[in-house]
């Protein structure tokens, strides 16, 4: 079977990662913070009604999948992206674009990818990496952007992680950006992307209809935890809480801070590309916001350790304190940006 | 986060492997920083993990006292619950919460436990004669 070169680069994010290794590899430079920024990766939930695995639906990004599409809709390229319903056609398709020396996107469940360490390894079916030959022995190639080295992962276990059930269940998904047959000249529309993806970044961190969403949603966490030494009886269950909201913000590949660091990347290369002292200011003042999300997680870590004398008030004026600083930057940009 | 501020904690959890931060460099430019772990990630994840392997423990020793069928170990071992497993299954949960009963799993045909084999990726065998053991 094929084996060409596809140049790995490792990045925070997976799906932003591989948005950005698919683009590169085909010839148009795409950085990672980019297709993040275009996409509108950045968000905000805390849903305590909706549990997974016990614990309250915490997120600081959008819904798995959308950014890249929208990365490739807004900079009007067309895409592949396609579900199946049989694993044996699944394999097909997927082999048939490998033999075409066609890098392709796919989505897994991570918990089966042998290659990741075993604490990173849960039941969540959002994790995005980029196969592109196969060994020998039959076995993918595979470049998984959260891992710092190209890996081999054998048939068997892929074909496990990419049709597993359950929320989110990826049914195979194998996506890719149709560059092949694109001049290499053509120009993309990178100004009205950026554009598009910050306008609805803003929008929804600042309108979301909900209080769970967004800057609304960082303000209700703080409410809540207020309010945990009244409600949540167990010590115990209250330290889990918060350690997954920052289990959500650090351990999974958010590049720091829950996203905020590899968004404030995002605004500084957009804000040098269009030389604009808007997108730069927002990007420094996102860094800032970043360093006090770290803040909070270190806030949260003593906590865990019952190191902390005045959590249910120290932790929440830290999260009002993020959620207004973050306003003013998504209301400036409104104002002054978009 | 300056660049030379970005944790190498070297934990544990990592494998000796690096991940990936985003940090301020000496220019003022936001740059991609390896990072071999921060101790605060670790405590969080510590805490969790420490849920999950203490819930494997307790099905471990009620596997042994016969309160548990091993399916019930497996199953969690795969950190799924009833529910994803029948999902994964294709058949209905309360069909998978039955096979779960210390008093049925053991009758299960060949064919059940095959299937169930594929699923959870553990040999025949073992789901077999599972006992409680490590």
């Amino acid at each position: 079977m094929s084996t060409h070169l596809f140049q790995h680069i490792q990045t925070a994010h997976c799906e932003s990662g591989v948005t950005s290794n698919l683009f590169q590899n085909a010839g148009v430079p795409l950085s990672e913070a980019m297709a993040f920024g275009i996409g509108s990766g950045l968000f905000f939930v805390y849903l305590p009604f909706a549990k997974v695995m016990g614990l309250p639906l915490t997120s600081y990004r959008s819904f798995p999948g959308g950014i890249f599409k929208k990365t490739c809709n807004r900079l009007g390229i067309p895409y592949e992206y396609r579900t199946f319903r049989d694993p044996v056609s699944g394999i097909r398709e997927l082999d048939g674009f490998i033999m075409d020396q066609q890098a392709v996107g796919v989505r897994t469940n991570i918990y089966w990818l042998p290659y990741i360490p075993e604490r990173f390894r849960f039941q969540f079916n959002g994790h995005n990496l980029v196969v592109f030959g196969k060994t020998a022995e039959e076995a993918y190639l595979v470049s998984d952007p959260v891992v710092d080295q190209v890996m081999v992962c054998p048939s068997r276990a892929m074909t496990k992680a990419r049709f597993a059930k359950g929320i989110l269940a990826p049914k195979g998904l194998i996506f890719f950006p149709k560059l092949k047959d694109r001049a290499v000249t053509d120009a993309l529309p990178l100004e009205l992307a950026i554009r598009k993806g910050i306008k609805e970044t803003v929008h929804r961190m600042l309108y979301a209809p909900l209080p769970f969403f967004g800057v609304k949603g960082i303000v209700y966490l703080s409410r809540q935890m207020r309010k945990w030494p009244t409600k949540i009886p167990k010590l115990e269950t209250r330290k889990l809480y918060l350690a997954n909201v920052v289990r959500m913000q650090e351990e999974i590949g958010t590049g720091g801070a829950g996203f905020r660091y590899l968004y404030a990347a995002f605004l500084q290369e957009a804000g040098e590309l269009l030389k604009n002292p808007v997108l730069l200011e927002a990007s420094e003042r996102m860094t800032q916001v970043g360093n006090i999300w770290r803040e909070f997680a270190t806030y949260s870590a003593k906590f865990c350790k019952d190191r902390l004398d005045r959590p249910y008030t120290d932790i929440p004026d830290l999260l009002l304190e993020i959620a207004d600083l973050e306003k003013q930057i998504y209301l400036d940009l409104r104002r002054r940006y978009l | 986060m300056k660049v030379r501020e970005v944790p190498q904690d070297q934990s544990p959890s990592y494998q000796g492997g690096n991940k990936v931060c985003y940090a301020v460099n000496d220019r003022h430019q936001i740059v991609k920083t390896p990072t071999s772990g921060w101790n605060v990630e670790e405590t969080v994840k510590d805490l969790a993990w420490k849920v999950i392997e203490d819930d494997l423990e307790r099905t471990r020793s009620q596997v042994r006292e016969g309160r548990l069928s091993p399916l019930v170990f497996f199953m969690k071992m795969r950190q799924m619950d009833p529910k994803l497993l029948a999902l994964n299954m294709g058949i209905s949960t309360w069909r998978v919460r039955w096979h779960l009963r210390p008093r049925v799993f053991p009758k299960l045909s060949e064919d059940w436990l095959r299937r169930y084999s594929d699923c959870l990726e553990i040999p025949v065998e073992t789901l077999r004669t599972y006992r409680g053991g490590k």
